[in-house]
């Protein structure tokens, strides 16, 4: 397996930079395609009925577990495995990625065929999720490393990928079944074995081009700013086991946490609220959640690549600050155009909490192990999935039907969302240099001195 | 970027394109005064002070 090592990635002298973003994009949109998980939501509980759902079909919650347990694994594959994607490189890892996400969805399949409930959980939640978790990180270092100078816009390529993935599954999947459907099947199983099979030649496409930089490599004419200049951009390295130790990881899992726990508020309300307090019909709502996924993808990318004028503290300050007042503003506002404009801002910057956090990490870890600092990282996202959706949704859900007025249920939950927005200001506001005693003091790898030069006669 | 790493993005390009195409049509209705529906006056803040 030589050839997917990390030593026998190596970019040779004539390999561009700009080379390596579309293989971590083709790789994080197909993994993306969890996000378009709902357009299977209703045919999987028809899997038997097929037009209508019987007694033995499975129930929304149960096939909402499909796509929970994928991200629950998202989270701690990412956090169990991220030591051995530094090591690994990116292409072993997105082979890896590849086999664990499109094996998931080929076991799926046949779970369907089976109408084994356990079956499409393990392949699609568990075995897919690893893969998820895999090729979320599999990019990020390697991003950082070839991008030193525009470290936010690097992985603002790889993360919108991801947001992206929806863009993609979903129509994809509807093209599928509408094509696999008959009068004994749904066409959900099918279209998963040919996603799976889609999905399988991209991955391999994005690691097949994926080159980490030689060691000591750094893009012509640009220098490392001294430490002096930013003391917000460590020269120096955390080892993963260490980062943990230190109160910056966790104000920045504070951070993320918030930043997406706010988001998903109002992402699981949006469409909602447009029908429940402006009137707007249930297609121009649809409509609105195709803009949604547009704002969440190209936040993604512009944000983070701002990140990289005004500083990875400076454009969280902007997200909250900004967030607080946005989402402060939502129960006045009485034009439905000038909330879908609010409700798209506030989207693209819950895009770019994710997007920019890892040149964050950059910043305060260094590039050693950061990879695997933001596999750890990211079970701040598996906490704002549980935060989000089972408590604001949930709070507003239980407003209204204890009878309290739509509006002012999701006015009650808009506030939540400031004061979380504002837990994430004060969190930021915190982070502060890593302190000397954390810092790594062993050998890098790849940084090795050159071994001394033998003599003529020894070379012969 | 040199002519290698322009095919890789025009490849991984595709796809995007396609979804985005796709989905900027889900959204027209948007443009097209699907919110030209008559705005309703905002309720009273939850939490906004009694006067």
């Amino acid at each position: 397996m030589g050839f997917l090592d990390r030593d026998n990635t190596t970019a040779d002298s004539g390999y561009s930079r700009w080379g390596f973003p579309p293989a971590a994009i083709a790789v994080q949109m197909c993994i993306g395609e969890i996000y378009g998980f709902s357009v299977f939501n209703v045919p999987l509980t028809r899997a038997l009925g097929i037009t209508k759902s019987l007694p033995e079909d499975w129930t929304i919650p149960m096939v909402g577990w499909f796509y929970s347990l994928g991200l629950i694994m998202l989270g701690l594959s990412a956090a169990v495995f991220g030591k051995w994607v530094e090591r690994s490189g990116p292409r072993k890892t997105m082979i890896a990625s590849m086999l664990c996400f499109c094996g998931g969805l080929w076991i799926s399949a046949l779970g369907i065929y089976l109408h084994n409930y356990w079956v499409v959980l393990f392949g699609y939640g568990f075995v897919g999720g690893i893969g998820l978790g895999l090729g979320y990180i599999a990019p990020v270092s390697t991003l950082i490393k070839w991008f030193p100078d525009k470290p936010g816009m690097a992985t603002g390529f790889a993360i919108m990928g991801f947001g992206s993935g929806a863009l993609i599954g979903a129509p994809l999947g509807n093209l599928l079944m509408g094509y696999f459907k008959t009068e004994t099947s749904v066409g959900v199983g099918e279209s998963w074995l040919v996603m799976g099979g889609i999905y399988a030649v991209f991955m391999s496409f994005g690691a097949l081009i994926a080159r980490v930089p030689a060691a000591g490599w750094k893009p012509a004419g640009w220098n490392p700013p001294a430490a002096a200049t930013n003391l917000m951009i460590t020269q120096s390295h955390v080892s993963a086991d260490e980062a943990i130790k230190t109160p910056q990881f966790w104000l920045l899992w504070i951070v993320l946490c918030m930043n997406v726990s706010a988001g998903i508020g109002i992402l699981g309300q949006a469409s909602l609220m447009s029908q429940d307090m402006f009137g707007v019909s249930a297609a121009a709502a649809g409509a609105f959640v195709g803009l949604i996924s547009i704002s969440n993808m190209l936040g993604r990318f512009f944000w983070s690549s701002m990140s990289d004028l005004t500083g990875r503290k400076g454009i969280y300050i902007i997200y909250f600050v900004l967030g607080i007042v946005l989402y402060a503003a939502i129960p006045y506002l009485t034009n439905v155009t000038l909330f879908v404009a609010v409700v798209c801002v506030i989207i693209t910057m819950y895009g770019g909490g994710f997007a920019t956090i890892p040149a964050y990490l950059r910043d305060m870890f260094g590039t050693f192990q950061v990879g695997a600092i933001h596999g750890r990282l990211i079970t701040a996202w598996s906490a704002a999935a549980v935060i989000g959706p089972y408590t604001l949704n949930r709070i507003s859900t239980d407003l209204k039907a204890a009878g309290v007025p739509k509006e002012l249920a999701y006015n009650r939950v808009m506030y939540i969302c400031v004061g979380m927005l504002v837990v994430g200001l004060i969190a930021n506001f915190l982070v502060r240099p890593v302190a000397q005693k954390h810092l790594y003091r062993g050998e890098l790898p790849g940084s090795a001195p050159a071994p001394a030069p033998q003599p003529a006669a020894a070379r012969a | 970027m040199n002519i290698k790493a322009l095919i890789y993005w025009i490849i991984v390009a595709i796809p995007l394109g396609w979804g985005l195409k796709l989905s900027i049509e889900k959204a027209k209705p948007l443009f097209a005064g699907a919110l030209s529906a008559p705005a309703k006056p905002a309720a009273a803040p939850a939490d906004a002070p009694k006067k």
